[in-house]
């Protein structure tokens, strides 16, 4: 087959989103009732990004993060916190930041938040990961654990009258268990704008897919594969464990930002950054996503992220309308009803299909068709032979 | 002072008796048993239902019957999650998922039970009677003749050498004729049944009995377990007392609100000082 350029395809991919851009506030001021459906559009993406991104380490470098949402709650606070105070300094109306603002005007706030964000998590990421990815073992599932907490609890605990230091203030500025809401204009507060629509979310997500899938048939990619199936053996041909693991946690961390950062200023948002969004539940929701679609898959993981988010927005409008016909479901919540099903679907996948729905493979890809090495066998006892041939190749 | 003290030292007793649960299945698993803390809150339950339905005229003896309804509770609970959840997973990953698909299965059944006690109790809190509640002086009393009782269990009973041969190696005990599942099963018992005590003691004392009580105490406990050297029994304990002890001086200061993040900050310094914990021993890896 022929390869069609990478730019063409760049260029083929920027265009369209524009084009989903355009329509999405064409349609939405067409008709506001398509304005529920079309949200879902963004939601999806956002999860793809931080399904694809927790994949890295936890599918493709086997190593068990349970703490994504710390990362994705420090992405949203700090995006949020970025965008609407580079748009008091633009000048950008503040009556408009309250409604969706335009294309043009999200070129001037998110490509500085998005990196600023990217950089910042991946030196947490490096910082959280370091010391626990040196140890073998569920020190990272741990740690990972006790770090979002630590983040959670910290933007909970501190409260405006006890901030003494700028720290401090700095914490206590982000609202609290009420959630930011930009910086105070006079008595009230900006609130966070609604900038990034379609473009921006499923651009980025396409994106991140792209360079997964790209990663994944690198020979870091390889290395990964090699650490994964086994330590020793991958050290003992010349592979460190401990830089690609911590590598592959970087990289998970500073993508995890970037998804929190954008579900902070998505269009139609909230408006607000609330500490909901750094919760064990969240992370436990990207864990289902990549676990179901197949842990080490990036089409796998993508999809796993997409389904999840269409289950998640048909069973709340079942359940609503359920409620309508029989008053009785009324008082039925929504949110432990959904977490009931995707637990036991979670425990069912790992007691009848432990790989998920993909298991490591492509979509549209036969077994060890496309040049890359695949184990010759998924026994154990082959594991030192699999990391040589993943290195040789 | 001395009120105080006591006070910490309960605390810590109680963090204590659920970190045991933890880390006894660690020892002989090596699997972080994340639905220990849900097993504590559905015993909590146990023992609340209990307690106004059944026993409700029956002053501090029905409390002292709901805390054995309240362990029978979790032992059974916590025998089925092995039974149904783990050991399958046992015997047919392989690979790199054998690490990765117990803890799946592991936060997945933690996660389930939480929201099924949020369909079935929903969230508003339950007291235990507060008037039956026991003594701070004898939480530790308590706590100390348990933790004497699980020592001798360990050390000197025929069942005791079992667990601690399967921790050591498993494939080993099975040809010394010991089955590891059996005794797989007897850790999950007893680690629940230290967790119903511990979650009664709380209950009774201090918290009201709620779906997310289990994580608040269970992330205690578990980092109490981690400190102290997970698949140590005294580490257990000791990182126990620990804990207690740190939460309630912190909470003499201004950083009061900050107790839990304070605690997991500890977490991660001990972690990075001595991996192993403070009791636990570092293992060389063998190939």
């Amino acid at each position: 087959m022929r390869r069609v350029p990478a730019v063409v395809l760049f260029a083929i991919g920027a265009l369209t989103c524009v084009g989903l851009d355009l329509a999405y506030d064409g349609l939405v001021s067409w008709d506001r009732g398509s304005k529920f459906w079309l949200h879902i559009l963004v939601v999806c993406a956002i999860n793809v990004l931080g399904a694809t991104s927790l994949n890295v380490v936890n599918g493709m470098a086997g190593q068990f993060s349970i703490g994504h949402a710390g990362f994705v709650g420090i992405g949203a606070y700090l995006g949020g916190a970025i965008v609407s105070n580079l748009a008091l300094a633009l000048k950008i109306p503040v009556a408009a930041l309250k409604d969706n603002l335009s294309l043009g005007q999200s070129f001037l706030l998110l490509p500085v938040a998005l990196v600023v964000v990217g950089l910042v998590c991946a030196a947490i990421g490096f910082v959280v990961g370091l010391p626990s990815l040196r140890l073998r073992g569920d020190y990272l599932a741990i740690v990972t654990l006790g770090f979002s907490e630590i983040v959670r609890l910290t933007v909970l605990g501190i409260s405006a009258d006890s901030a003494t230091n700028p720290l401090t203030r700095a914490i206590a500025s982000l609202g609290g268990s009420l959630g930011y809401r930009g910086p105070k204009v006079g008595e009230d507060y900006l609130g966070v704008p609604s900038v990034a629509g379609p473009f921006w979310t499923v651009g980025i997500a396409a994106l991140a897919v792209f360079l997964a899938l790209r990663l994944k048939r690198s020979g870091f990619g390889r290395a990964l594969r090699a650490v994964r199936e086994d330590e020793i053996a991958a050290a003992a041909v010349g592979v460190d464990p401990a830089k690609y693991k911590v590598t592959a946690f970087v990289l998970a961390a500073a993508g995890a930002g970037v998804a929190g950062a954008l579900l902070a200023v998505q269009r139609d948002g909230p408006g607000i950054v609330g500490p909901a969004n750094m919760k064990f539940d969240k992370s436990f929701e990207v864990i289902t996503m990549v676990i179901l679609g197949g842990s080490g898959s990036v089409s796998g993981a993508a999809i796993g992220a997409v389904l999840y988010t269409v289950i998640f927005y048909a069973s709340e409008e079942a359940l609503h309308q359920l409620a309508q016909a029989v008053p009785a479901f009324g008082s039925v919540d929504a949110a432990a009803l959904r977490m009931t099903l995707f637990a036991t679907a979670l425990i069912v996948v790992m007691l009848v299909r432990t790989q998920g729905l993909f298991g490591e493979r492509e979509l549209f890809e036969k077994k060890a068709d496309d040049g890359t090495p695949k184990p010759p066998s998924p026994s154990s006892d082959d594991a030192t032979g699999t990391a040589k041939e993943a290195l040789a190749s | 002072m001395i009120a105080w003290l006591l006070n910490a030292l309960a605390q810590g007793a109680m963090i204590a008796l659920v970190a045991l649960g933890y880390t006894m299945v660690y020892g002989v698993l090596r699997l972080i048993n994340f639905a220990h803390s849900e097993v504590l809150m559905m015993s909590a339950y146990a023992s609340v239902i209990a307690q106004t339905r059944l026993f409700a005229g029956f002053g501090r003896a029905g409390m002292v019957l709901s805390t054995l309804v309240a362990i029978v509770v979790a032992v059974a609970l916590g025998v089925t999650i092995e039974m149904v959840a783990y050991r399958p997973l046992r015997a047919r990953a392989k690979g790199a998922s054998a690490r990765v698909a117990p803890l799946v299965t592991a936060i997945s059944v933690s996660v389930l039970l939480q929201s099924v006690a949020q369909l079935a109790f929903t969230a508003t809190p339950r007291n235990l009677d507060r008037a039956l509640a026991p003594p701070m002086w004898s939480v530790i009393v308590i706590a100390a003749l348990v933790m004497v009782g699980l020592h001798a269990l360990v050390n000197l009973t025929w069942i005791g050498k079992a667990m601690r041969a399967v921790a050591v190696n498993a494939e080993a005990a099975r040809l010394m004729g010991i089955h590891p599942s059996r005794v797989i099963v007897f850790t999950f018992a007893v680690g629940s049944g230290l967790a119903a005590i511990g979650a009664v003691l709380y209950a009774g004392t201090q918290a009201p009995i709620e779906p997310t009580m289990g994580t608040a105490i269970g992330n205690l406990a578990f980092v109490a377990a981690v400190v102290g050297g997970i698949g140590s029994v005294q580490g257990a304990m000791l990182g126990g007392v620990l804990i207690g002890l740190l939460g309630e001086i912190v909470k003499r200061t201004s950083f009061s609100g900050m107790k839990d993040a304070i605690v997991f900050a500890l977490l991660v310094v001990v972690l990075l000082v001595k991996p192993a914990g403070l009791l636990g021993q570092a293992r060389a890896e063998k190939v």
